[in-house]
């Protein structure tokens, strides 16, 4: 039904990371350029405030050197999205045991997007700031994936560690909040 | 904003927005929108949020991230180095197991069920003797034993292991066996040059 674009994405991936792994550095440049984004949106919506490049950059070191794991079981990106995500856990976890960063739970909510304050300028981007900051931590990470990112809820599942139903129904929930928000 | 009553249809927007639709389904999700106002509208929501955390998203530095990518081939050489380490460390406990296994074998007693059938030789020594005897009656008096056993003709006797390796209960076994044949009458061969006169019973009318 869905991803003829999908396939197309991952058969240039799977082009770029064999001529990588033939020496073409450039393919890493063009293999970057394409991801970076999706993995910056992911940081932030994970909650990451400050080191969104550092974990990004973190993200393609190891994937790079860990190449040949990738199987193509899923696309590359979502591939990225795991990286990213054990490596925000690793980083959670060490800055729960330094006591330095605020912990990543749902009641922290509404502090996890203030990093995109800046970033929003106008009225409109302002108000779904404020939208977002009603969802919970899941549901916009899954709204991100779904809707910035175009991930497929199996995808999704992949990416945020859960069930394509349960990423289903955090994905209408968040949609429904939205939706309220700008009706009211 | 309301919402379309089908479900399947607004999961697939997404998909529409991102082009991320075959052929087919595209076309039918694309018709289903042109009449529903529904989905219109929350495509359009859909577009908005799009743009706006496309906006959001932090710049990135692609060029220091590049940077930091090792080559391809320091990746490899890398792997290699590590998998030389790994065929060293696996031969050295291969050789240290193996060792071990060598000298436990050695020293520890072996408790292995007892084949009695190598030890028994009530039937070979029957065999044995009704060989002699027929020896007697019939070969050259340099020949009155049979030939010494070999292990393929008496398997009873033969052992392949070494005495130190047997335990205590095969040693018994072994000696009981022994002594069983000791048991038997001799025939010791007679000195080379002496003859064996038949009874003369036994010789024939007219010698």
């Amino acid at each position: 039904m869905t991803d003829a674009a999908g396939r197309g994405d991952d058969q240039r991936d799977a082009e770029l990371i064999a001529r990588w792994k033939s020496g073409d550095q450039r393919a890493a440049t063009e293999l970057v350029e394409r991801h970076a984004g999706a993995l910056a949106r992911f940081a932030v919506s994970s909650g990451e405030r400050n080191e969104v490049e550092e974990l990004v950059q973190d993200t393609f070191v190891r994937a790079f050197n860990s190449l040949d794991g990738f199987r193509g079981d899923s696309s590359f990106r979502t591939w990225l999205f795991t990286i990213e995500r054990r490596l925000l856990l690793d980083r959670h976890r060490a800055a729960k045991r330094q006591r330095n960063r605020m912990e990543l739970q749902d009641h922290d909510a509404a502090t996890e997007y203030n990093s995109l304050d800046a970033l929003l300028a106008n009225e409109t981007q302002e108000k779904l700031r404020a939208v977002a900051s009603r969802l919970t931590p899941m549901q916009r990470k899954v709204f991100t994936l779904r809707v910035a990112d175009g991930l497929s809820y199996k995808e999704i599942a992949e990416t945020a560690g859960t069930t394509e139903g349960a990423a289903r129904v955090h994905y209408h929930n968040a949609l429904r909040v939205v939706k309220e928000f700008l009706d009211e | 904003m309301n919402d379309c009553p089908n479900a399947d249809f607004r999961d697939q927007l997404p998909d529409l927005l991102h082009e991320r639709l075959d052929a087919t389904s595209r076309a039918r999700v694309v018709a289903h929108v042109d009449g529903c106002a529904a989905c219109r509208d929350e495509l359009a929501l859909l577009r908005r949020m799009n743009d706006t955390l496309l906006f959001a998203t932090p710049r990135i530095d692609v060029a220091r991230i590049v940077l930091a990518i090792p080559h391809a081939s320091a990746v490899a050489r890398g792997r290699r180095s590590w998998r030389s380490w790994r065929v060293a460390a696996a031969v050295t406990i291969l050789t240290i197991g193996g060792v071990s296994v060598a000298v436990l074998r050695r020293n520890a007693p072996i408790d292995r069920p007892i084949d009695t059938s190598r030890f028994s030789s009530a039937a070979h020594s029957e065999s044995l003797l009704a060989s002699i005897a027929e020896s007697a009656r019939t070969a050259s008096p340099m020949s009155v034993l049979p030939a010494a056993p070999t292990p393929e003709s008496a398997p009873g006797l033969a052992m392949t292991g070494r005495l130190g390796e047997l335990t205590e209960a095969e040693l018994k076994a072994l000696l009981d066996d022994i002594e069983k044949l000791e048991a038997v009458p001799m025939v010791d061969p007679e000195p080379v040059g002496m003859t064996v006169t038949p009874s003369r019973s036994l010789l024939p009318t007219g010698v």
